[in-house]
């Protein structure tokens, strides 16, 4: 994404809170917000990825390092958006997630399974309880779903299960403050080119399962660049969605139509 | 989309249906206020006509019933003469149901009539449309052309008392994922944005039964007209290159109960 479009919808004076903001798709929004004028908090696992981006972004940005698993740390992140803000939180884009360990069911490590499982739900969760007692009336959520919250994925039952779960938890929030005017609502994104769906398909290498990749209908099978997403989180996370709440956008070049 | 500005429609030419009030004529204005040249529709041509003067030389205007195939193509055919291309279309005309009724107490007129507007005028409307965006010139995206229908909540779930209305909307979603999947390797996308409902002027609804309808959702009102045209810019722009086959429902979390 340019600067020249982010620049034209407008976030300036708005405040918020990126989770996995050092990830492909957290680092692509967090650039476009700042971009359009936010001030916003980079809340990841501490690492030069997370410190470089907050060196990059400027004053409008900082880095806070959190691990989603602790609710503490949760917590903290959270608070510190706010005051970053100025005492105020508009949106938060709940993005941080893995895609877990990548093989057929029949090898799955349970333990591996429940870890996936908790950062992908139980760290979003987190993040939701915290940031629903703090932020304003009209505020807006945004989770990172996938395609993977409605339809299956083989080699990848930690990333579909815990992503249909995320779908689940979206709507009970949307519906638990919607009359407040704060919208929660789920990005479904097709696979990204990017890192991510180099480690699944080094991971089905491994596992060799050999699952050809589905093509995408559209230009003959390729997969989305980021700023194809980016675009979609910004439209969630504006003004312009005011009357979308509690449902989910689906940007995956055709692929589940 | 590198380099096109979100608000930037102006290498679009549009054609509206249904666009003499209510959310297509906030959409014909959304769209032409961001640069895009608009053909305003509408089976009541005064309508269109007071829309299309109000947006001024970008917009022309013309009286179109859109369960009349020919009356479709020779709008199409303006549109390309005035303009040399089409590149999106806001397949908005429809017909409500005036006086609830159970299925089996819908006569064969009452039955036509909305399914005649609601979905053979989506089909007329995307036939002729299909043959002229087949004519669009390929952009460095990929894409050539972008179809938006209005589709209704009543797309996605079952609304009281309109089986008709209920039958067309979920049959506009299937010819909407028919279209993405026939016409992706063309470049051509096609979406269906599902409204709540939208509180307008034309629609006369006494003070109770606005509040009732306003209860269904989770935000707990009705949409305002400008708030659906949003989605539908987002879906027209190449921001949404990477969109197509998708339903996204702008309904204040009425799908998501």
């Amino acid at each position: 994404m340019t600067g020249s479009t982010a620049a034209n919808r407008s976030f300036a004076s708005s405040a918020g809170l990126i989770t996995g903001a050092a990830g492909h798709l957290g680092s692509a929004v967090a650039r476009a917000l700042v971009d359009a004028g936010a001030r916003v908090t980079l809340a990841d696992l501490p690492s030069d990825a997370l410190d470089a981006l907050a060196g990059e972004l400027g004053s409008r940005a900082q880095a806070v390092s959190v691990d989603i698993l602790d609710e503490e740390q949760v917590a903290r992140a959270v608070r510190a958006a706010y005051e970053f803000g100025g005492d105020r939180l508009d949106f938060v884009f709940n993005n941080a997630g893995t895609e877990g360990p990548i093989g057929p069911i029949s090898d799955l490590d349970l333990e591996a399974f429940g870890q996936a499982l908790a950062v992908n739900v139980t760290g979003a969760a987190a993040v939701l309880k915290h940031a629903l007692r703090i932020v304003g009336d009209g505020a807006r959520i945004v989770q990172t779903g996938s395609t993977a919250s409605i339809a299956g994925a083989p080699d990848m039952a930690p990333y579909v299960a815990s992503k249909h779960a995320l779908l689940g938890l979206t709507r009970v929030a949307s519906r638990e403050v919607a009359a407040r005017g704060i919208r929660v609502t789920a990005l479904l994104p097709g696979p990204i080119e990017g890192p991510m769906m180099q480690r699944i398909t080094a991971g089905r290498s491994a596992a060799q399962t050999a699952v050809a990749d589905q093509p995408t209908v559209l230009d003959g099978g390729r997969r989305a660049r980021v700023d194809e997403i980016v675009s979609a989180a910004l439209f969630l996370l504006g003004e312009e969605s005011s009357f979308v709440a509690g449902t989910e956008l689906v940007v995956d070049g055709g692929r589940n139509a | 989309m590198t380099g096109v500005d979100w608000a930037n429609l102006s290498n679009e030419v549009v054609i509206v249906t249904g666009a003499g009030a209510g959310i297509g004529a906030h959409c014909a204005t959304a769209l032409a206020r961001r640069g895009a040249r608009v053909m305003v529709t509408d089976i009541n041509g005064d309508a269109a006509k007071t829309v299309a003067e109000a947006i001024g030389p970008a917009a022309r205007y013309r009286a179109l019933d859109v369960s009349d195939p020919a009356a479709v193509s020779a709008t199409v055919d303006e549109t390309l003469n005035t303009w040399g291309k089409l590149t999106v279309a806001v397949n908005n005309a429809g017909v409500g149901v005036p006086t609830p009724r159970r299925l089996h107490e819908i006569d064969d007129n009452e039955w036509r009539r909305v399914l005649d507007v609601n979905l053979d005028g989506a089909f007329h409307c995307a036939r002729a449309e299909l043959k002229a965006m087949l004519q669009a010139p390929l952009r460095p995206d990929g894409t050539r052309a972008s179809i938006v229908m209005m589709g209704s909540v009543g797309s996605l779930v079952g609304l009281p008392g309109a089986s008709n209305y209920v039958t067309a909307k979920h049959g506009l979603l299937g010819m909407t994922k028919a279209i993405a999947v026939d016409y992706a390797a063309d470049g051509i996308r096609a979406n269906l944005v599902a409204p709540g409902y939208v509180d307008t002027a034309i629609s006369q609804r006494s003070a109770d039964v606005k509040s009732a309808l306003a209860a269904k959702h989770p935000v707990n009102r009705l949409a305002d007209a400008s708030e659906i045209s949003g989605a539908v810019c987002f879906l027209a722009s190449p921001e949404s290159a990477f969109v197509t086959g998708s339903h996204f429902a702008v309904d204040g979390g009425y799908t998501a109960q």
